[in-house]
């Protein structure tokens, strides 16, 4: 069908026939997804740096859902599983660059629920109205020659559905066992959440080589989603920074030097007492090289793929231009106007440089920044979506785009003379704004696609998107907070930053701000850390996600690392090379996902309504609910290290079989 | 037509050149050019294995060599060669190649055990392995190459015969399509005939793509003159800087790059190509720009020594960290990476020896049946290799230097033929390159370490004893992948196989008994007598320009110097250099200022003036050799010292006292550099002896700077985890980053002419594999093969002419230092990239087919 020419491409719904489409059922349970899954990807984004695609899950659910509960028509499905996508992709930008501002100078002053709202609004609906234009040279004329993977695979679900079968099955038992997981441990603390499987004394032969997992479902299936390839690299970052960097350092470190680097960094001496040494060394000095080796690899990253970025653009605009002239209106070809385009997109663009409480600097000039975030943001959104046409959401390269838009920003600022503090803010703004308008762009043209093959009106999907983005906006800064809040480490202020959520492509963000603008970056270790990037460069890794190990935890890096294992072993039992999306052990593993995160995000909110509700300060609502707590053999037993790593194991390798065997099952489709 | 044995199992092709048809072979011209030509590689190999611890294949540049040859002296009235001859100069010259392989991994770990490197023990060594390797091979000819002719490929081997077939004179084209069966239309029905046999190989690119042996021929040659040439320029006549380099200031204190622009490593990383090019060099990236200046970072605010090193980390340069930490962290990573690279083909190693035995079992049944041979079919009797080897292991018996008892002649033997089958059969299945002789050697090493330590033999005499066990075996299964491909040939073109086997015989025992006078040279040359104190003059450590004058009241303010008095004698004042900042142009380290506040010298103390031998451990006599004899014809005593205690364990020499004048510092795996003279060495880093020699010190005596190994272990398991092979990483971090960095771009030049020959249009629709078959048939690496000889070849002669042409290379030195702005000068390091660049570009216009155009075949 592909070959055909595209104006006459027949959709699974004709042009012609109306049915049910844009109805309120199909709002509020595309809005309640979106809400689900947003405050999902914060969480995961927030700990592990990544995110997994929401489209096809949502379109599982949304089938299954509405079977049970009233009638739907295939374009109610598209549109729930439209408004629900919106929320994922939103969130990944937000967390991927916001946090960065805890990490600024002065910039934790605009860390505010309002600054955050507005941040993640403007910059979600900036990347639909972009993309509004685009869809008539993207998504119809080059129909045979943009696949739009993650698209086409929605649309298979939708039609699977409409058609019979239960791919839903799989989705809701790995939902449902990460969160009766989550709950025996989050709650009831059966078992510790991060297991110690190894760790040497200070003054041993190999000091301070730590092995440490959380034994997480949402890790795990993470892990399976992303294959032992790309989880194979991000853990040996791990390995390299845990069992070999830390030793070294550790070797070669008085703990004076330590203690005084520490304090410069703001520990306090409660932080030291609560924290092992390895953990020190981590805070100190990995965190820099970890970081360096991130900065070094998106830069690598972003010239890798500049041609393409170049040629995704010219052949965008030339397709534009020969696609002007059409008057042909029937109801799967009709767009939202242009007029609402560039009306909307100026009326954004001024609002962010004059609302107050929001880092723009003195009017006149913040005009400046509302036009590179036009600039920059019409740039990206083209060449996002037509990148993900080619290679997929997942393999978007969302922070390479966003370190360009920030140094050429942190570039023009200097040029222009503001490095005052106040512009590391606006420079982080400009770039989260393009970074989530870029992310959602990916996400609303994979929608557009998936409309495309079904039939589906791209004005109603436009609207919904708009909706989406706007409902995800409302938790999103939430979560966000919430998650901040609950995970903060005794004599923290934050969490954001800590162990529990690394924030790795926040910290990337700021590096880079504060090298450029500030200039008063502790350049050795960051240096030592982009020769690391160079060496897994050179040695045929993926440099990015093999930084991103370096910096993150090797806890949260081993989980999935299992993961991808898994994966290999099904894949070799099974004797296949590619797995579809929609394999049984894809699906179970999207549910771990899903439910592991949200199961997160429910234990923060016990935490918040213990904490600011019931106001209960020492012990919490959590230590009191908890086990271990309150039956001391049983606290003693799972918070002892060989015990409790034993108990660890055990739990996770029950996890990792029931992955395992629902993956070796065939889907019945 | 053929005469073939019915029955056998997957019918052999006709060979090119009938059986029945008898063609002149073993002829003695043939025979002595290839002896020569497998010295010639042979020792190119051995200077390449000790330099980066990889060879390249002999066998396609010396078939086309030998072709050409004879065509020339054709011209001048000699008898034309025939095909079979210029397989039995290629047979005679591959040898040379794979025994400099297995001494090059071996022997070097003698000396890092602390033992000498005697010339009858290295000559003793790759004589019995080569040919031990040899004569297990014969029985396995027909089963492994016969009889499995299908499904065992022998890349090498093929590819060899369709050069020899291309390079066939008119009357062998005729008979060749004579037999072939076709009708006989002069010599163009030879093509089509060879292009089929090509196909049938399972290859159908091999035919149409062949270099025609002229051009190739002349291509190689360009290249060793080249090579040869470029060489001499800058490593005898100073003609410009051999190591162009430079060290990153503080922030990145410590962090240094370097380029070793020499013809040889450039060609290495041509014919390895990119993927394993930039992986070793990825290994040097990870210890020049990230251990070494995290060394220096997180180290340099230490009080005291941190063992092993001997300075306190603030005053080392990037070569001191190197010598006193990162070494140990890449022997330990390289140990890892070989142990993890056998557990990897354990299951090809497993099934390569279960296949064998199997072929043997059922040959037995064969040969009961078996009537008159043909031509093409005779091996050496069975009687001889029977006898042949009871001989080798007598005399490997009776040799005192190998220390070789019943037990270590029984491990021999058992795994001397279990691996030869292996090798074999893998070296069939995935060619030379591939094939894991070192892991073959690490099993062999661990096996025999364990049993010994079983039987408590811990004791230093026993360290030899295993190496001897693991160096005859990995000598014989290096030697005998050869064999098989070379065998193949054969096969393919219808050489007598005995007429072969003799050939390789003698090839290998030649050339066993050069490389191990030559290996002995090569560490003399570069072996450095290290006084106790070190002098070097400071406008050489400072890179450069030369450090301004100190002012008055800061050299009043240092205490003033007493000790072994300096090349120049005078006053002098101690300034200790504690970083880069302190003194702008210094590195840091200690240093003698001289008269008017001019620092004169940089200072390193070798160890300890309080240190004495003990009188029980002298050992014989001894004077200095190689340039260093000329300043000093005194006789010594030999002193090893067996630990670290008072000073760095090694081997002294020691005045009539008692009191040590000389640490040696051996050539190949030595850490200084520098002559007390003030002139540098180039020392060679033998890498894989490096991982021999720890598998069997970790296991025999535990001695090992274990917290540095391990992290070096946890290195390799990371790369494992990325899904990089971590071996060639692992040798990457061993060596300096100088040797890998040349590497890294010969394999970018060659992945440029990969992506140019991925675009063209007659090569649409190839899978990776075959392209890179066209890329290895391809004028590019003939170049890259002239390079790496003629490079190799020269650095060898220039190294054992040190000592030699002392007078013209002293006026040479410093005629250069003065006048040439390539060789010392503030842009030095830059300047001497530009004839580089130029080396580079001549081998991408080669390898683009734009330089020497080569003609097609018909």
């Amino acid at each position: 069908m592909a070959e055909t020419n595209p104006e006459d491409f027949e959709p699974f719904v004709p042009a012609s026939q109306e049915m049910a489409e844009f109805t309120p059922k199909a709002i509020v349970l595309g809005a309640l997804f979106g809400i689900l899954f947003g405050a999902a990807t914060v969480y995961l984004a927030l700990r592990a740096g990544l995110t997994v695609s929401a489209s096809v899950p949502i379109a599982v659910l949304s089938i299954a859902v509405f079977k049970r509960f009233g009638k739907s028509t295939i374009l109610e499905n598209n549109i729930v599983q439209t408004i629900g996508s919106a929320g994922e992709s939103v969130a990944a930008g937000v967390v991927f660059t916001v946090p960065a501002l805890l990490f600024l100078s002065h910039g934790e002053d605009y860390f505010k629920y309002v600054t955050i709202f507005v941040l993640s609004a403007v910059g979600g609906i900036l990347g639909v109205l972009f993309m509004i234009p685009l869809r008539r040279p993207l998504i119809v004329k080059e129909h045979g020659k943009l696949p739009y993977p993650e698209g086409t695979a929605c649309a298979d679900v939708l039609i699977a559905g409409e058609r019979g079968g239960n791919l839903a099955k799989m989705v809701f038992a790995g939902v449902f066992t990460a969160l009766a997981y989550k709950f025996l441990y989050g709650i009831l603390g059966l078992w510790n959440e991060t297991a110690t499987w190894f760790r040497t004394k200070r003054d041993g032969l190999i000091p301070d080589a730590t092995l440490q997992s959380d034994v997480t479902p949402e890790y795990l299936g993470l892990g399976y989603i992303i294959g032992p390839k790309i989880a194979g690299e991000l853990a040996s970052g791990g390995v390299l920074a845990w069992l070999a960097l830390i030793p070294l350092i550790s070797w070669l470190v008085p703990d004076d030097r330590l203690v005084k680097d520490l304090s410069a960094l703001g520990f306090s001496d409660g932080w030291r007492a609560a924290n092992s040494h390895a953990q020190w060394i981590y805070r100190a000095y990995i965190r820099y090289i970890g970081a360096g080796a991130v900065a070094c690899a998106g830069v690598m990253t972003l010239i890798k793929t500049l041609p393409t970025i170049a040629s995704a653009f010219r052949e965008s605009v030339k397709s534009l231009r020969g696609g002007a002239g059409e008057a042909k209106k029937v109801r799967t070809d009709d767009d939202l106007g242009l007029g609402v385009v560039i009306g909307g997109s100026l009326i954004l663009a001024l609002i962010i440089t004059i609302l107050p409480g929001f880092p723009h600097g003195e009017f006149p000039g913040s005009l400046l920044m509302g036009l590179m975030v036009i600039v920059f943001g019409l740039f990206f959104v083209t060449v996002s979506s037509r990148i993900v046409g080619i290679i997929g959401t997942s393999s978007n390269p969302i922070s390479g785009m966003t370190i360009a838009t920030l140094m050429a920003t942190c570039v023009v600022f200097v040029l222009v003379g503001r490095t005052g503090d106040v512009f590391q803010s606006v420079a982080l703004c400009v770039g989260a704004l393009v970074c989530i308008a870029a992310a959602n762009a990916g996400a609303t043209s994979q929608d557009l696609k998936t409309g495309f093959l079904v039939g589906a009106t791209p004005r109603r999907q436009q609207i919904g998107f708009i909706i989406g983005v706007l409902v995800s906006t409302l938790v999103i800064g939430g979560t966000l907070f919430l998650l901040d809040h609950t995970y903060r480490g005794a004599g923290e202020l934050h969490g954001i930053g800590g162990p529990k959520l690394a924030a790795p492509q926040a910290t990337l963000m700021a590096t880079i701000i504060k090298g450029l603008l500030a200039k008063n970056l502790p350049w050795a270790p960051v240096l030592v850390g982009a020769g690391l990037a160079f060496m897994a460069q050179m040695a045929g890794a993926n440099a990015l996600s093999w930084a991103v190990g370096a910096y993150l935890p090797l806890s949260t890096t081993f989980p999935i690392w299992i993961g991808g294992m898994v994966k290999a072993l099904v894949d070799k039992l099974a004797n296949r090379k590619e797995e579809s999306e929609l394999s049984s052990g894809m699906l179970f593993a999207t549910g771990l996902v899903a439910g592991g995160s949200l199961g997160g995000v429910l234990i923060a909110l016990v935490a918040f309504f213990g904490d600011s509700v019931l106001h209960m300060e020492t012990p919490t609502l959590l230590e009191r609910i908890d086990l271990g707590n309150n039956w001391k053999v049983f606290g003693d037993f799972k918070n002892d290290v060989v015990s409790g790593g034993i108990l660890c194991a055990v739990v996770f390798g029950v996890l990792c079989w029931m992955l395992f065997s629902n993956a070796r099952k065939k889907l019945e489709a | 037509v053929q005469g073939e044995a019915p029955g056998s199992p997957g019918v052999p092709p006709r060979p090119y050149i009938p059986a029945e048809v008898v063609l002149p072979e073993l002829t003695f011209l043939p025979l002595a050019a290839g002896t020569l030509l497998g010295i010639v590689f042979g020792a190119s190999s051995l200077y390449l294995v000790l330099k980066v611890g990889l060879t390249v294949s002999a066998s396609i540049p010396v078939a086309v060599i030998s072709i050409t040859l004879f065509r020339l002296l054709a011209k001048f009235g000699l008898r034309q060669r025939s095909i079979l001859e210029n397989n039995i100069v290629q047979t005679a010259g591959s040898a040379g190649e794979s025994i400099a392989f297995g001494i090059g991994v071996t022997m070097p770990a003698v000396l890092i055990l602390g033992f000498d490197l005697e010339v009858m023990r290295a000559v003793l060594v790759s004589v019995l392995g080569g040919l031990l390797g040899i004569l297990m091979m014969i029985p396995l000819r027909r089963a492994l190459i016969v009889q499995q002719h299908d499904s065992l490929k022998y890349p090498e081997g093929t590819a060899c015969a369709e050069v020899l077939k291309a390079g066939a004179t008119e009357e062998e084209r005729r008979i060749a399509a004579r037999a072939a069966g076709g009708v006989v239309v002069a010599d163009a029905a030879a093509a089509p005939a060879a292009r089929a046999a090509g196909a049938a190989g399972g290859d159908a690119a091999a035919g149409a793509d062949a270099v025609l042996p002229d051009s190739g021929a002349r291509t190689i040659f360009t290249g060793f003159g080249i090579g040869l040439l470029y060489k001499t320029l800058y490593k005898a006549l100073y003609f410009w800087k051999e190591i162009p380099e430079r060290d990153f200031k503080a922030p990145f204190e410590g962090g240094s790059a370097s380029v070793e622009i020499s013809p040889e490593l450039l060609g290495v990383g041509y014919v390895i190509g990119p993927r394993i090019a930039s992986l070793m060099c990825a290994g040097g990236v990870l210890a020049y720009l990230v251990l070494i200046p995290a060394i220096k970072f997180f180290g340099k605010g230490l009080a005291g020594v941190l063992p092993p090193g001997t300075t306190p980390i603030a005053e080392m340069g990037p070569d001191d960290v190197r010598a006193a930490y990162v070494l140990y962290i890449g022997a330990g990573a390289v140990a890892a990476g070989g142990v993890i690279s056998l557990v990897r083909s354990l299951p090809t190693i497993w099934t390569g020896m279960r296949g064998g035995l199997a072929d043997i079992r059922r040959r037995r049944q064969d040969t009961a049946a078996s009537v008159a041979r043909l031509r093409t079919d005779q091996d050496l009797s069975m009687r001889f290799v029977l006898g042949g080897s009871i001989a080798l292991i007598a005399m490997i018996m009776l040799a005192s230097s190998l220390r070789m008892n019943l037990l270590g002649a029984v491990l021999i033997v058992v795994f001397g033929f279990l691996f030869v089958t292996v090798s074999s059969r893998l070296t069939g299945e995935i060619g030379s390159s591939s094939n894991p002789i070192s892991g073959m050697t690490v099993a062999t090493l661990l096996l025999t370490c364990l049993i010994f330590l079983a039987l408590g033999w811990t004791g230093p005499p026993y360290y030899v004893t295993a190496l001897s066990v693991g160096a005859i075996v990995c000598i014989a299964a290096s030697n005998g992948g050869t064999t098989s491909q070379d065998l193949k040939t054969g096969f393919l073109i219808g050489s007598t196989p005995s007429h072969q086997q003799i050939a390789i015989l003698v090839g290998s025992l030649a050339s066993s008994i050069v490389l191990g006078p030559i290996l002995l040279a090569l560490n003399d040359s570069a072996t450095v007598y290290v006084p106790r104190v070190t002098f070097e003059p400071a406008a050489a450590a400072a890179a450069g320009a030369p450090p301004a004058a100190l002012p008055t009241a800061l050299v009043a303010a240092l205490p003033a110097y007493a000790g072994s008095p300096p090349p120049v004698p005078g006053s002098y004042r101690v300034l200790h250099v504690q970083e880069a900042g302190a003194a702008k142009a210094l590195p840091p380290g200690e240093y003698l200022v001289g008269s008017g506040g001019r620092v004169a010298y940089r200072i390193s103390r070798n160890f300890p003036p309080e240190l004495r031998a003990v009188p029980a451990q002298l050992g014989g006599e001894e004077t200095l050799r190689g340039p260093q004899a000329r300043r000093d014809p005194a006789t010594y005593r030999v002193w090893q010292k067996p630990d670290d205690t008072g000073g760095p364990q090694g081997r002294y020499l020691v005045d009539r006292a008692g009191v040590p004048v000389y640490l040696v510092d051996p050539g190949i795996n030595g850490t200084h550099p520098l002559r007390p003279d003030g002139t540098r060495v180039t020392k060679y880093s033998a890498p894989k002896a490096t991982l021999m020699s720890y598998i069997i010190k970790g296991i025999l005596n535990r001695q090992l700077p274990w917290a540095l190994v391990l992290l070096g272990v946890m290195i390799a398991i990371t790369l494992e985890m990325s899904g990089a092979p971590s071996l060639a990483f692992a040798v990457g971090v061993y060596l300096p980053l100088s040797s890998t960095s040349p590497i890294f771009i010969g394999g970018l030049v060659r992945w440029l002419i990969d992506l140019y020959l991925r675009r063209q249009p007659a090569h649409r629709g190839f899978t990776a594999e075959q392209l890179t078959a066209v890329g290895d048939r391809g004028p590019g690496v003939l170049m890259a093969s002239g390079y790496i000889a003629g490079g190799a070849i020269a650095g060898i002669l220039i190294a054992f002419s040190t000592g030699v042409l002392t007078n013209f290379d002293d006026f040479m030195t410093r005629f250069m230092t003065a006048h040439n702005p390539l060789f010392s000068g503030p842009h030095e390091d830059a300047l001497s990239l530009l004839p580089f660049a130029a080396l580079v570009l001549v081998l991408y216009l080669t390898g683009r087919d734009l330089l020497i155009a080569r003609r097609r075949a018909p």
